[in-house]
């Protein structure tokens, strides 16, 4: 293997895994930019993806059906957890927020433990095993299935953003609650809104990385704070920003797990979001150098 | 239209209004001037459901307001102009008036009507439509935040602090256009520091002190009126 086709190879599973990072970065950003706050529990919603897919599927359910089942179920929690967490609060503090969506990730992460145990679980993959060569490189089916999914995926989320009402209500909330209310726009509904589509984009990750990457109840942390780093990477808030962290974080932590050490992969991600917030805290698309008050 | 009678609020620990009676007639254009701290923008803010506040009475178009939330009372036609403008920056100024129209969303024919409506009084905003809100000057983004609550098609208009920030040429092209709107049958409401120009402009007139109505009557008299010139017009 020549290093040229090793450094493609590193290119193409980094894209892989950057974008599960970019889907999980844009759920952290559709609920920072709703309510100001981190949702920690934004990890927890991937491997709820992933583990109850893998539930639907083990009771005989065909895969496709599997997977939207999940989707669908994951949305629905993601919808409790506004419901009982942040929903019933008033007048509470950004750091308030993150702490409680802290503890609802402990407690959704406690409860798949009890339901499905501690082992891992996979599902199979949706198009074989049987590698793609690509040049000198080689891909698995499941990685195209992964940036097809990722790329229709982020596509509706801008189309949803740019042009439906409720989108651009969204985004109204966003640049101004007071002015949103003022519009007759429902700024709890809106909240509602992007943590349900914040956990089924979340959802929809866990489910597709789980034939490559396997998926088990404490899977969660891990990839929420690898997706908690892109979106700093990208500028938090920005949904283009959530993308382009997402993936230059994942070709990033494969160039270093090959050329360095394969030790060091998670140290990576943190190494750089740790050099982002001292150089540039606005991130890489965070054109504006301080946000409103 | 708009009938208030004892109204009071507490804002920020403080009690900002202590009894304030108050009422706009259809059709009306009418100002609330006084000093800063008066009660004014909470008077707004109290009306909009946006603030605590208890009243002896307060309807609009014979409907008990007291209790309904920012929500409801936008439903029933009522449109607040904040102070500061507090356009969505970000956006575009298409977007902005979208979402002025949010509760009509569903009435294509109606909001496209508007938009030409709004489009005719401020053709500023029609040039900039595919600019971003921040991008705007001051005072475009004054006439963008009045556009935007226009595109709710309101019966009943609140302007907070319409000429903060804004230089004088500005601020009387932005009452000329409220005249303007008040002659096609607007009900306006206008607070202002400014308290000579919203004199001359408006038909009817409160003044505002430490949250009670310390004076109201007709525009033109209040000019003339020694304790309202040597207060609120410097002398």
């Amino acid at each position: 293997m020549t290093f040229t086709d090793q450094l493609l190879q590193f290119v193409l599973s980094g894209v892989m895994v950057g974008s599960i990072y970019a889907l999980i970065a844009l759920g952290f950003t559709m609920v920072f930019n709703a309510t100001e706050a981190i949702n920690f529990a934004q990890g927890e919603f991937v491997m709820l993806g992933g583990m109850s897919a893998v539930a639907f599927y083990g009771a005989r359910v065909p895969l496709p059906l599997a997977c939207l089942l999940a989707v669908l179920l994951v949305t629905a929690v993601g919808l409790l957890f506004e419901r009982f967490t942040l929903a019933p609060l008033k007048r509470v503090s950004v750091m308030n927020l993150i702490i409680i969506t802290i503890g609802g990730s402990i407690f959704l992460k406690g409860s798949a433990m009890l339901t499905w145990g501690k082992d891992a679980a996979s599902l199979p993959s949706f198009s074989g095993d049987t590698p793609i060569r690509v040049l000198g490189a080689t891909l698995l089916p499941q990685a195209i299935w992964i940036l097809g999914t990722s790329l229709v995926v982020v596509a509706a989320v801008r189309l949803f953003f740019d042009h439906a009402a409720v989108g651009k209500a969204m985004r109204a909330v966003a640049a101004n609650r007071f002015a949103a209310t003022l519009m007759g726009i429902d700024v709890k509904l809106m909240v509602a809104c992007s943590f349900a589509l914040s956990a089924a984009v979340g959802a929809v990750a866990g489910i597709i990385i789980t034939p490559v990457a396997l998926t088990a109840f404490d899977r969660g942390t891990i990839l929420g704070l690898k997706g908690f780093s892109a979106a700093i990477l990208g500028g938090i808030g920005s949904g283009p920003g959530a993308v382009l962290g997402g993936l230059l974080l994942g070709v990033l932590e494969a160039m270093g797990a090959g050329f360095v050490s394969s030790g060091y992969k998670d140290a990576i991600a943190f190494l750089l979001l740790i050099l982002m917030l001292l150089v540039r805290p606005q991130g890489l698309c965070g054109a504006r150098g301080s946000r409103k008050a | 239209m708009l009938r208030i009678s004892g109204l009071e609020s507490r804002y920020g620990g403080i009690i900002a209004l202590k009894g304030v009676d108050l009422e706009v007639r259809a059709g009306e254009l009418v100002t609330i001037i006084g000093a800063n701290g008066a009660g004014k923008s909470t008077l707004l803010k109290a009306v909009m459901g946006l603030v605590r506040r208890e009243a002896r009475a307060m309807t609009f178009e014979g409907r008990d307001i007291r209790g309904l939330s920012p929500l409801e009372i936008v439903r029933l036609g009522v449109a607040l102009v904040p102070e500061g403008r507090q356009v969505f920056g970000p956006m575009t100024v298409a977007d902005n008036l979208t979402m002025g129209a949010y509760l009509d969303r569903g009435r294509r024919a109606v909001v496209r009507e508007r938009l030409e409506s709004v489009c005719a009084l401020f053709p500023v905003l029609r040039e900039r439509s595919r600019q971003l809100a921040e991008s705007l000057s001051g005072g475009e983004q004054q006439m963008l935040a009045i556009a935007r609550a226009l595109m709710a098609g309101p019966k009943l208009l609140l302007v907070d602090e319409l000429s903060l920030g804004l230089a004088p040429v500005v601020v009387h092209e932005l009452y000329r256009k409220l005249m303007a709107l008040h002659r096609q049958g607007m009900t306006i409401v206008i607070v202002e520091q400014n308290a000579r120009l919203a004199l001359r402009a408006c038909d009817r007139a409160y003044v505002l002190a430490t949250g009670v109505v310390a004076m109201e009557g007709r525009a033109r008299d209040l000019l003339e009126n020694e304790a309202v010139r040597k207060a609120y017009l410097g002398g």
